[in-house]
């Protein structure tokens, strides 16, 4: 055996690999942005910026969902330094993208805390990653806003340093069931969930209340998001003839399951969904008069009357074209909630911002804001139902823009 | 003297990389944990894919029935004894993989192997949900009192892993795994009992691997099915493998470094570059750009590559000196 010699190139590697270490430790260069990297935690260093940082998913299958959170930071960044910063300083937001994987989520905490000093966390986007990232955070003792991660068990570890915006799966099916009892004409529920944490999360919700609310689930279904026929799982569907179809997905499958139900003629008087896939704002475009009259438990929509919300989105479309869905505002309301949680702390201290979260108080564009002892906000939940190609919030009745529509055979649509 | 003299570089590597966590930050720290805890699963899987030539795409087989093992029995039987267990029950279950895949060679044993791990992907998710929460994920209990500790840990599990591989490499059943690589058929006319050492290779690779599991699920505190299972974790141990030189001593270890800086620098420099446009979808392009460069040019590997040029430049230098004698 040769040994010695790959050996030797071996320790080589080793002496280039630390020395690039040491410029990267010491610098901590290596980043997105040049200035302000010192940032944070140096507080009395002369230097007049905060840095914050947002982890999300930039890259990977929830790349659409990050996209989306970005531009509600991005909005909200420029608010809060147009009207003076926090604590008089100007912010400055660092991405870190966790390619849709809880590992890199969780290795996004160490950089954030080892490179930027973070005293708080923002994000991630999913619920796979939002459980790495608390359980990290919770570690080194710093409080984490999750915005979107709706799974249950994200502020049932145990951490004290959890603060979740969003309304989760266990209130979208309770707001589907209440509407569906108001309504009076529906007795059996058909699921059809994605299999990752949210698709499960939001089953388990779902069977638990349907037995509450005596709707009969006659079938359970569920499907990867890497596969886009689903033709054969909606033909076992069809057979079933429920009354409801509950949907849990994401974007990509939620415009196939639409496109290929319409396809194969499976009816249903009540199309609904929690949230995600069928809220975003491309939903109605991309799927098209497949997406007519389905429902979906969302956790806001531009026609909230919380004030900010049409701003907010008239804001979005304007910089950058898109039409954001709540995705965007929970990132915006993210942002906010920590800057007034800083402010009560009065200095850039991950004891004292926990502290300030766990009795914050305040009113957001996405709604007023409390977290109560397990990290949750009690956020209401709205069903919103598209007609012609628009969202309209159905139900609460004290929300509604508009009533809710009877969904037509797919054979007697125009 | 010879063989003292190679030992010294190894020792000084070792020494450096005992020195990183007084220098570097935990972040730092742990990008080396998983360079050190990959690298070791890359021993683990040269031993089958890199001396027995045996092209294993399912690693993460075993890498999560490592990590679920730990997962699940850390707290009712402490954390030791769960390691120990993630150790068995990965070992005992590449027996019957093993059984099954062997039967097949080349391209339908690689496929196979990927088959498994899929099938144990989905197993996990769907059917055994009662017991691995399916998607929803299960919290691990950590492996030691504090969070810096693994780097040590996985510093550990290299170095085993490493010895483990170059002792079977240089022994008798090295040179058999390398003779059914080179040509199975004259192995088995030769009386070299293939199945069996085939099967050994894998066994002891399993084992390793799945221990590699248990401190994966103990550092990240939370695991579910497409943490540990996906075809992401198998690709990766190969690449870096290959990457370094599949069938070296080093190579894995080289591999890990690589990837794992590359990857590294990639998310934080080049995706932040905004001319760029989707930048981040570039870094991925890049990333992929370097596997098939090396595939292309290096076949052999960095360690590899280097061997056999130094080696051909030492021939080159005898052959000069020999002719200028005469």
């Amino acid at each position: 055996m040769h040994n010695r010699r790959p050996a030797r190139m071996l320790a080589t590697l080793t002496l280039a690999g630390l020395f690039a270490l040491a410029g990267c430790g010491t610098s901590g260069s290596g980043a997105s942005g040049g200035s302000g990297n010192t940032g944070g935690g140096s507080a009395g260093s002369g230097d007049n910026t905060l840095t914050l940082g947002v982890i999300t998913s930039i890259t990977g299958a929830d790349s659409e969902f990050g996209k989306a959170q970005k531009e509600g930071y991005e909005v909200a960044l420029d608010e809060i330094n147009a009207a003076g910063g926090i604590l008089g300083k100007q912010v400055k937001l660092v991405y870190l993208d966790d390619k849709s994987s809880a590992q890199e989520a969780a290795k996004d905490v160490d950089q954030l805390v080892s490179q930027y000093h973070a005293q708080i966390i923002l994000g991630p986007y999913s619920s796979g990653s939002a459980l790495a990232v608390v359980k990290k955070a919770d570690t080194y003792k710093i409080p984490d806003i999750v915005p979107t991660a709706t799974a249950a068990n994200v502020t049932q570890t145990g951490s004290k340093y959890v603060f979740r915006l969003c309304a989760t799966s266990d209130d979208y099916a309770k707001a589907i069931c209440e509407l569906l009892k108001q309504q009076g004409d529906a007795k059996t529920m058909a699921i059809v969930h994605e299999d990752q944490n949210f698709g499960t999360s939001a089953d388990k919700a779902m069977v638990n209340y349907a037995k509450q609310y005596g709707f009969e689930v006659v079938d359970d279904e569920s499907y990867s998001t890497k596969d886009l026929d689903y033709k054969a799982m909606l033909q076992r569907v069809k057979q079933k003839h429920p009354d409801v179809i509950y949907f849990a997905s994401y974007s990509k499958d939620a415009v196939a399951l639409m496109k290929q139900a319409q396809e194969i003629d499976l009816n249903a008087k009540y199309f609904t969904a929690a949230g995600t896939g069928f809220s975003v704002g491309t939903f109605p475009q991309d799927a098209g008069p497949a997406a007519e009259y389905t429902l979906a438990a969302g956790q806001w929509d531009p026609s909230a009357k919380w004030p900010g919300a049409k701003e907010f989105y008239d804001k979005v479309h304007a910089k950058f074209g898109d039409y954001p869905s709540y995705h965007d505002m929970e990132a915006y309301a993210a942002l906010y909630v920590a800057k007034e949680a800083i402010e009560q702390a009065g200095a850039y201290d991950g004891q004292k911002i926990r502290d300030a979260l766990a009795s914050l108080q305040m009113e957001t564009a996405f709604g007023p804001v409390h977290f109560d002892s397990t990290g949750q906000n009690a956020h209401p939940v709205i069903v919103t139902q598209i007609q012609n190609g628009k969202f309209v919030t159905v139900f609460p009745s004290d929300a509604a823009t508009g009533k809710l529509l009877p969904t037509p055979p797919w054979s007697q649509r125009k | 003297m010879k063989r003292l003299r190679a030992w010294i570089l190894p020792i000084l590597v070792l020494i450096l990389f005992a020195l990183i966590p007084f220098t570097a930050s935990f972040y730092y720290q742990q990008i080396f944990f998983y360079i050190f805890l990959f690298a070791g699963v890359g021993f683990a899987w040269n031993l089958v894919g890199g001396y027995a030539g045996q092209l294993s795409l399912g690693h993460a087989a075993f890498f999560g029935i490592g990590a679920y093992a730990y997962a699940l029995l850390a707290p009712h039987i402490g954390t030791g004894p769960a390691v120990l267990a993630a150790a068995v029950l990965s070992t005992v279950s590449a027996a019957p993989i093993g059984l099954i895949c062997f039967r097949l060679r080349g391209p339908y044993f690689a496929l196979a192997t990927i088959a498994v791990a899929q099938l144990l992907l989905v197993l996990a998710t769907n059917q055994f949900k009662g017991l691995t929460q399916g998607a929803a994920g299960l919290l691990v209990q950590g492996m030691v009192p504090d969070p810096s500790l693994y780097y040590w840990v996985a510093l550990g599990f290299m170095v085993v892993a490493f010895a483990v591989t170059a002792l079977l490499a240089t022994s008798k059943t090295g040179y058999y795994l390398m003779a059914i690589r080179e040509d199975e058929d004259t192995a088995q006319t030769v009386t070299i009992n293939t199945p069996l050492y085939k099967l050994y290779a894998l066994l002891v690779s399993a084992l390793l691997t799945g221990v590699g599991g248990s401190i994966f699920a103990a550092n990240l505190g939370t695991i579910q099915p497409n943490d540990v299972f996906s075809a992401a974790i198998s690709n990766q141990v190969v690449f870096l493998a290959i990457l370094g030189g599949a069938g070296t001593l080093y190579g894995p270890l080289v591999g890990a470094f690589i990837l794992e800086f590359a990857s590294d620098w990639l998310k934080n420099s080049v995706a932040n570059v905004t001319w760029l446009g989707d930048a981040n979808a570039f870094a991925f392009f890049l990333y992929g750009l370097l596997i098939v460069l090396v595939v292309m040019y290096m076949p052999a590997g960095i360690v590899g590559t280097v061997a056999k040029w130094r080696k051909g430049r030492a021939a080159h230098v005898h052959a000069q000196r020999t002719t200028a004698g005469v």
